[in-house]
């Protein structure tokens, strides 16, 4: 591993001669063919062993410096002929006291020798022997504090017997609990029992409360019954798990991006058309309006009525900044020079493709040619009536998010209502037939009814029907889906208004 | 309020003709005015350029062409456009010898035959070095359906109308804009003025449907987010059991 660096480091000095083989042919044979070919590390072998294994023709260069002077093993010479000796040792007996007192057993193991003087060093090992302090009462301080109708005298004191025998292990004490002579206890009795008579008697002794003993018994059963029922989940239930919580971050993800497109495309007209109007979505950040400069005479009534609003409408939750209000950015000319009128109306190529597919249906539907002749009125109209189809695909398409919210929304409204009701009509069946379906039509009273079209037959297939409901938030299974629920409305409508 | 010696000639050089020619520059120079503090100079030269295609009736055999076709650029008002624009450059198809053709003087056409349609580019300079030229594409169209042209009794004509809008010309070029002689030609005019009302009223009308739409779909929109709003709200309200699942979505969501 080294030797590469050592190398590349030495390489300077190190001259053909002072390599390893000073073969005049093999150095002339080295010069014609060039330096053979390293075989690459493989991926996944560690440096080091690579270098162990690698054969390369290359002379080793090792780090560590040998000693060359004194051929042979040079560090057992050194170690011979120094004056350090061993310390002797000894085969001794000992005993643990941690045993007990009345212990009397005696093993040997190896110690340095040691001086007979000194007294015998204590076992190492029997400090660790530690032992817990179970507190003991005497009778009137079990009769005074620490009865308790569930448990017994009896089985108070064994239970402590217990305690101490086991060292407070639980799960033993547990174990070897006699549910035979007693009755059957779980774990969380046995520690709840044990800890309830800590705590009175250290108030009882030290008049003073403490939380050394805080045990909460029906917290821990119901922690363990929970880790119990994950334990024993079927393989079935764990992958109906896994799906459930795809499904929430999947519909989570598709709402969120739902309300930016709606909220996204509100903004642009509705604040523009009705100043008045409250956002109720949220509002994203928004970009600087653009300098006047930039606008072209075309779209200065817009930005008047923009500036009107802003000053009529200090309040609300705008901002000062707006994004812009038109659809399309058409190619301004201020710059002195020569242009082609009909160089205004290219469409940028900004504009995605699906909305210049759209554009083309709209004009096709008002016969219209894609390029009509550029007059200027014509071309001022033209770029006007491509940025308000924009603005109306794209407002289509947030009213389809918005519908679809509300399908959602809605049904889990009824399902929350659903299982909330249940509880108190159950209780009254007979009155719950009334009861459930006045709640359920309650419900959608709230609700604003959409304003109904009126039938007019001069323009009566709707520019925006022919729009392809696309939102590239959905798949084509959930679009199916929202067709549905948006077949739903209506009838859900007309409910409404007959109820 | 604009001064400019050479504008109040050029507005009364457009009065003579067509009046609503007239309200094109007089709004293009109130609009541009409003915006900037000094009077920049706007000329307008309305142009048509296209192709007229002829069949022979025949195919000929030595090459295989079928059709005489005439490319051009000429003024809307018969001017000679060689007062203002030095040369066109007409760039044909490769495989047409010297596939790139320059005029220097009117008529700015190219007369060739074919048996193909392609696309064509137009190039146009000016006699004011300091102007860019100005680019554009012309399809050149042969065939038609109408039966007068597929027998070769009548021409296909295919001619667009278009505009050169020229901002702040230097002197010289202004007086040269000013200076060409204009004779429309009543059947363009009145052709072109026809056309002319009819997209105008078209788009007007599309923009009214497009219009009232927007208004209908913003009123829906914002209906069905108060309605969303309110589901929310009363769905929050409804949801007091602390710890269930649902409940704490709701709160996720608010």
């Amino acid at each position: 591993m080294a030797n590469a660096d050592v190398l590349d480091i030495l390489s300077d000095t190190l001259t053909s001669g002072n390599r390893g083989s000073a073969n005049k042919d093999e150095i002339i044979r080295e010069k014609k063919k060039g330096p053979k070919k390293s075989i690459r590390r493989p991926e996944g072998m560690k440096r080091e062993v690579w270098s162990l294994i690698n054969q390369d023709d290359r002379e080793s260069v090792p780090i560590v410096p040998t000693d060359t002077k004194s051929g042979g093993n040079s560090y057992a010479r050194w170690i011979k002929h120094s004056s350090m000796t061993v310390r002797p040792w000894q085969w001794t007996p000992f005993t643990n006291s941690a045993r007990g007192p009345n212990d009397t057993f005696v093993l040997y193991h190896w110690q340095h020798k040691l001086d007979p003087n000194e007294p015998a060093p204590e076992y190492p090992f029997a400090k660790f022997n530690k032992h817990v302090d179970v507190p003991t009462y005497t009778d009137t301080e079990y009769e005074q504090y620490l009865q308790d109708k569930d448990w017994s005298r009896v089985e108070t004191d064994a239970l402590f017997d217990l305690c101490r025998q086991f060292e407070l292990k639980f799960l033993i004490i547990h174990d070897r609990w006699n549910n035979i002579l007693y009755l059957d206890r779980s774990v969380e009795d046995l520690k709840e029992r044990y800890y309830t008579i800590c705590t009175s008697l250290e108030y009882a002794r030290t008049k003073r409360q403490t939380d050394k003993y805080n045990f909460d018994a029906a917290h821990e059963r119901r922690r363990k019954e929970q880790l119990n029922k994950l334990l024993s989940r079927t393989k079935a239930e764990e992958e109906e798990e896994l799906y459930l919580m795809n499904e929430l971050k999947r519909i989570e993800s598709e709402r969120k991006e739902r309300e930016r497109i709606i909220s996204h495309d509100v903004q642009k007209f509705v604040q523009q058309q009705d100043p008045h109007v409250t956002i109720t979505a949220t509002t994203p950040t928004q970009r600087t309006t653009p300098s006047s400069s930039r606008r072209s005479s075309i779209n200065q009534e817009y930005l008047q009525r923009l500036n009107n609003s802003t000053n009529r409408t200090p309040t609300l939750q705008r901002t000062t900044t707006f994004e812009p209000p038109v659809g399309i950015k058409f190619p301004e000319f201020k710059r002195p020079g020569v242009f082609l009128r009909s160089q205004r109306m290219i469409l940028p190529a900004s504009i995605p493709n699906k909305k210049a597919v759209v554009i083309d249906q709209v004009l096709k539907q008002c016969q219209l040619e894609r390029n009509p002749m550029a007059c200027e009125e014509v071309v001022e109209e033209f770029n006007d009536l491509r940025s308000d189809i924009v603005l109306l695909f794209d407002l289509k398409n947030a009213l389809n998010s918005a519908e679809y919210e509300l399908q959602t929304s809605l049904h889990r409204l009824k399902s929350e209502n659903g299982p909330l009701s249940s509880g108190p009509t159950s209780a009254q069946p007979l009155s719950s037939g009334s009861a459930s379906s006045a709640d359920n039509t309650k419900t959608f009273d709230f609700l604003l009814t959409q304003p109904s079209t009126p039938l007019d037959s001069v323009t009566s297939p709707r520019l925006s029907d022919s729009f392809e409901p696309s939102n590239n938030v959905r798949s084509s299974t959930s679009e199916r889906k929202r067709r549905a629920l948006s077949s739903q409305t209506s009838t859900l409508k007309k409910r409404d208004r007959q109820a | 309020v604009y001064t400019s010696n050479q504008y109040d000639l050029t507005r009364h050089f457009q009065i003579e003709k067509n009046r609503s020619f007239f309200k094109i520059i007089n709004k293009v120079s109130m609009s541009s005015i409003t915006i900037e503090p000094h009077t920049p100079a706007v000329f307008v030269k309305p142009i048509l350029y296209g192709n007229t295609a002829k069949h022979f009736g025949t195919k000929r055999d030595s090459d295989g062409h079928t059709h005489k076709w005439t490319l051009y650029v000429r003024s809307f008002y018969q001017e000679d456009l060689s007062t203002y624009i030095s040369r066109v450059q007409f760039r044909l198809h490769e495989t047409y010898t010297n596939n790139i053709r320059v005029v220097t003087h009117a008529p700015f056409e190219i007369e060739e035959s074919g048996w193909g349609e392609f696309e064509t580019q137009i190039t146009l300079y000016f006699v004011d070095p300091n102007e860019k030229p100005v680019i554009f594409y012309h399809h050149l169209k042969l065939f038609s359906t109408e039966p007068d042209v597929v027998t070769g009794k009548e021409a296909l004509v295919n001619e667009f109308y278009d505009e050169l809008v020229f901002h702040e010309p230097s002197e010289q070029l202004a007086r040269l804009l000013i200076c060409s002689k204009a004779n429309p030609s009543p059947v363009d005019e009145k052709e072109y003025a026809l056309q002319k009302s009819e997209t105008l009223a078209k788009i007007k009308t599309a923009r009214q449907r497009v219009k009232n739409e927007i208004q209908e779909l913003t009123e829906r929109l914002r209906i069905t987010q108060e309605n969303i709003k309110r589901i929310r709200q009363r769905s929050v309200d409804q949801i007091c059991v602390p710890g269930t699942f649902i409940g704490l979505l709701n709160e996720a969501i608010e």
